[in-house]
């Protein structure tokens, strides 16, 4: 296994060898960019939790932090489980670069360098969600260093054994399946994503049971608060890093320390778990490599055409295509559900804080338009995070097959307007479902829809030309991998944009509500088509340029 | 039909095709010979407007490929030696595909597909997803997709790797069908023996210089060796530097 990790360490080294200035450019802005959304989290999180502690009523002082704790924990653990499942099931059984080293007698090795790359790969909500939390309870309650540690390294445990057990899962159902003969890796995803699904419900079923209205009702004693809310969560593994915090708030460090302990023993377990399965790796990799070779089928079926009709024009046969390979990917298909969770999931919460705290239906001006400026540049940045994914990346990603499109009688700059139709098309669809999610449980009003709306139809079609045209203007052939195509330069360069531009709409929303005047509308629209119109330039420019190699 | 004048193509210190002088005829089967890294997808990439050149011009035609992409690229087919395609989409999904960016009427294209699977046997799993398909069955798609718009030039990159020895010599018999049809064909191969058959001339190439072109009978009487093989040529031309 050294071996494996030598190479990935070396890989690392290499990676800034070579244009070593931009590379720890990028390298520190992706560290800023993170750093600035865990701060934001921090911050926000120890006012809120000093918040609480302005009272004496016990409830505010431990149940509404407890059920903070349960929140970030489990929505934490939720991100981490989701995560690890997109990661591992397309990195342990379809990473076409693995053939040669399963070929050699070193496969098992490989199974654990997975296993590490999963872990470490899916433990980002911990940074961005879970330390920063940890942060703030410190802050606002002080307990010493050692039991910070302790905590740091129980959150960082929690984190592995939720990524492990969504790995441990994936191997279980992929023995059972090759057991009953089932190969196909379309079934495994499926399933997958049905166990995802179950799990982010039962989230959200536990997010919506626990009334906080109804707990604050809880007079007499906090005990029945604190038992009902312990309770409704317990059922969860990321009851025990809650639970940890939560002690470590009231200064019970051998509780916590109790607590740490039942989540190290779990990831233990899960390790064992794992050891013992790894020796499958190779029995269910070979059954997903598994294709429906024709030359060697005897029997030939005729099966009815999946496109009855070729396209009309050149034009159509890219929008088309982007259709195709974009909703037959299982891959692409599992990211883009995930970010769209996270978006909607984001949106809910917003709802659930208008509806308990008031802030949007407030009669107060500065603070009425306050959550839907909020949503706003919300639903911008995770628009921004899905044209990161699959926007910004495409035009790189033919790399390979640009021999069709790069030798056939179309003009780049129509596959280019073709390609921003498609996207743009499909994430203003989302954003407008995104929007209804918001509008309708709440009842917005018209004056506060429409220029909602049209803020965000605006800026989805702006950041999806912006991010295209990044895209195509800094083309990368050497790789087809999205994420490594994302995180370079120019891609962080984009949510930086997309940062800027996302504040920017919400901080003008939110001055449309202050003051009634709906002319602002005017030069934010016009901002927009400047952007726009350069950025379609500037992309246009780099193709008369590009070269296919 | 194509022109090829002072062709150089330069990769920042790299010099990767230089001063190439060439002329296809209608009706000719060219073949371009050499080693791995001598230039002759350079020359292919440059035709099909996937490269700019750094100096020269490609005349197809009498039309500059360079200021008229658009027209020349529409009666070129394009055989590439990697026959990869977009993920996810089906054997007769690509061919359609490849019609409609040519501009053919889709309903030409719809009787046209299913004739043309009839040469390579593949009428039934033209419905399955390309990526599972066998190298070999790729291979076929490429080449009939590229027959498909009814070309008047064929650019061909190795036509026959990966193809199983039935379907090399389908594959090969097309091409000659087409050459006999009054197209051209511009092959780049080291597969000598297939360009010692078919071709009506060879050039060599050698580190991004043309060597020498002529037909293989003219090649021999240069070397004054009425006896050699294309390989005894190829390597005489190519260390006669």
């Amino acid at each position: 296994m050294n071996k494996y990790f030598s190479y990935y360490s070396k890989r690392i080294k290499r990676y800034f060898e070579k244009e070593t200035e931009s590379r720890l450019l990028v390298t520190a802005l992706m560290v800023l960019a993170v750093g600035l959304l865990a701060y934001g989290v921090f911050y926000f999180t120890k006012e809120g939790l000093g918040f609480t502690q302005e009272e004496t009523d016990p409830f505010m002082m431990e149940a509404v932090p407890l059920y903070i704790y349960q929140l970030f924990f489990l929505i934490t653990g939720f991100l981490i489980f989701t995560s690890t499942v997109i990661f591992g099931l397309f990195n342990f059984f379809k990473n076409e670069k693995d053939g040669w080293i399963m070929a050699s007698p070193s496969y098992e090795g490989l199974s654990w360098v997975k296993f590490f790359r999963a872990l470490i790969d899916s433990s980002w909500p911990i940074i961005v969600l879970a330390l920063p939390l940890l942060f703030a309870v410190r802050t606002v309650f002080t307990f010493s260093l050692p039991y910070l540690l302790m905590a740091f390294f129980a959150i960082i445990f929690f984190s592995f054994f939720i990524g492990a057990l969504a790995i441990i899962i994936i191997f279980i159902v992929s023995i059972i399946m090759k057991l009953i003969n089932l190969k196909s890796f379309k079934v495994l995803a499926g399933i997958m994503a049905l166990i995802c699904l179950f799990a982010g419900f039962s989230v959200w079923r536990q997010v919506v049971e626990v009334d906080i209205n109804e707990l604050f009702q809880v007079e007499e004693t906090i005990d029945p608060a604190l038992t009902h809310m312990i309770e409704s969560f317990s059922v969860f593994p990321s009851h025990f890093p809650a639970m940890m915090t939560h002690h470590l708030q009231l200064g019970n460090p051998g509780q916590a320390l109790r607590y740490a302990g039942v989540v190290f023993v779990t990831l233990l377990l899960t390790l064992i778990v794992f050891k013992s399965l790894k020796s499958k790796f190779l029995y269910i990799w070979q059954t997903f490599q598994e294709g429906s070779f024709e030359a060697k089928s005897k029997k030939r079926v005729k099966r009815k055409p999946i496109m009855k009709n070729p396209p009309e024009s050149p034009e159509k046969v890219i929008f088309r295509k982007e259709v195709l390979t974009n909703f037959r990917s299982a891959k692409n298909l599992f990211w883009f559900a995930f970010l769209m969770t996270l978006m909607f999931a984001q949106v809910g919460v917003v709802n659930l804080l208008e509806r308990y705290v008031g802030i949007g239906v407030s009669e107060e001006a500065a603070l009425a338009g306050f959550t839907p400026s909020v949503q706003t540049g919300g639903i911008l940045f995770f628009i921004s995070a899905l044209i990161l994914r699959f926007v910004f990346p495409s035009f790189s990603q033919e790399g390979n097959t640009s021999w069709i499109i790069g030798s056939a009688p179309i003009d780049l700059k129509k596959i280019f307007r073709q390609k921003s139709l498609f996207y743009a098309t499909l994430l203003a669809a989302m954003g407008a479902i995104a929007i209804m999610i918001y509008a309708i449980p709440l009842s917005i009003a018209g004056e506060v829809l429409v220029p909602l709306t049209v803020v965000i139809i605006i800026g989805i079609i702006t950041l999806n030309m912006v991010g295209l045209s990044l895209g195509t203007i800094f083309i990368n052939f050497d790789t087809d991998d999205p994420q490594r195509l994302s995180t370079s330069a120019p891609g962080v360069g984009f949510i930086l944009i997309s940062l800027i531009y996302s504040g920017l709409s919400a901080f003008l929303l939110y001055r449309i509500f202050l003051t009634q005047n709906y002319q602002f509308i005017l030069p934010f629209l016009i901002l927009s088509i400047i952007i726009y119109k350069t950025a379609q330039k500037l992309a246009f420019k780099s193709l008369e340029r590009l070269e296919f190699l | 039909m194509l022109k090829i004048k002072k062709l150089t193509k330069k990769f920042e210190d790299l010099t990767a095709v230089k001063e190439v002088d060439l002329e296809v005829e209608r009706g000719e089967f060219f073949s371009i010979i050499g080693p791995n890294g001598s230039g002759k997808t350079t020359i292919i990439k440059c035709i099909l407007g996937l490269l700019h050149p750094t100096e020269g011009d490609i005349l197809l035609e009498n039309k500059s490929i360079i200021s008229n992409p658009k027209e020349t690229k529409a009666k070129i087919g394009y055989i590439p030696d990697e026959p990869k395609i977009w993920s996810h989409i089906t054997g007769e999904e690509f061919l359609y595909f490849s019609g409609a960016l040519y501009g053919m009427d889709k309903q030409k294209i719809k009787e046209k597909v299913p004739e043309l699977l009839k040469h390579f046997n593949l009428e039934g799993i033209e419905r399955k997803y390309y990526e599972n398909y066998s190298r070999g069955n790729k291979q076929k798609f490429t080449i009939l997709a590229a027959l498909l718009h009814k070309p008047d030039l064929i650019l061909v990159d190795e036509p026959i790797v990966g193809l199983d020895p039935e379907a090399a010599k389908t594959a090969m018999r097309l091409l000659s069908n087409f050459v006999n049809k009054g197209g051209s064909i511009f092959m780049a191969t080291h597969t000598l023996p297939v360009a010692e058959k078919h071709s009506t001339r060879v050039g060599v190439l050698h580190r991004g210089v043309l060597k020498e072109t002529g037909s293989i009978n003219q090649l021999r009487e240069k070397m004054s060796h009425p006896e050699a093989s294309l390989l005894e040529i190829y390597n005489h031309f190519s260390k006669n530097e």
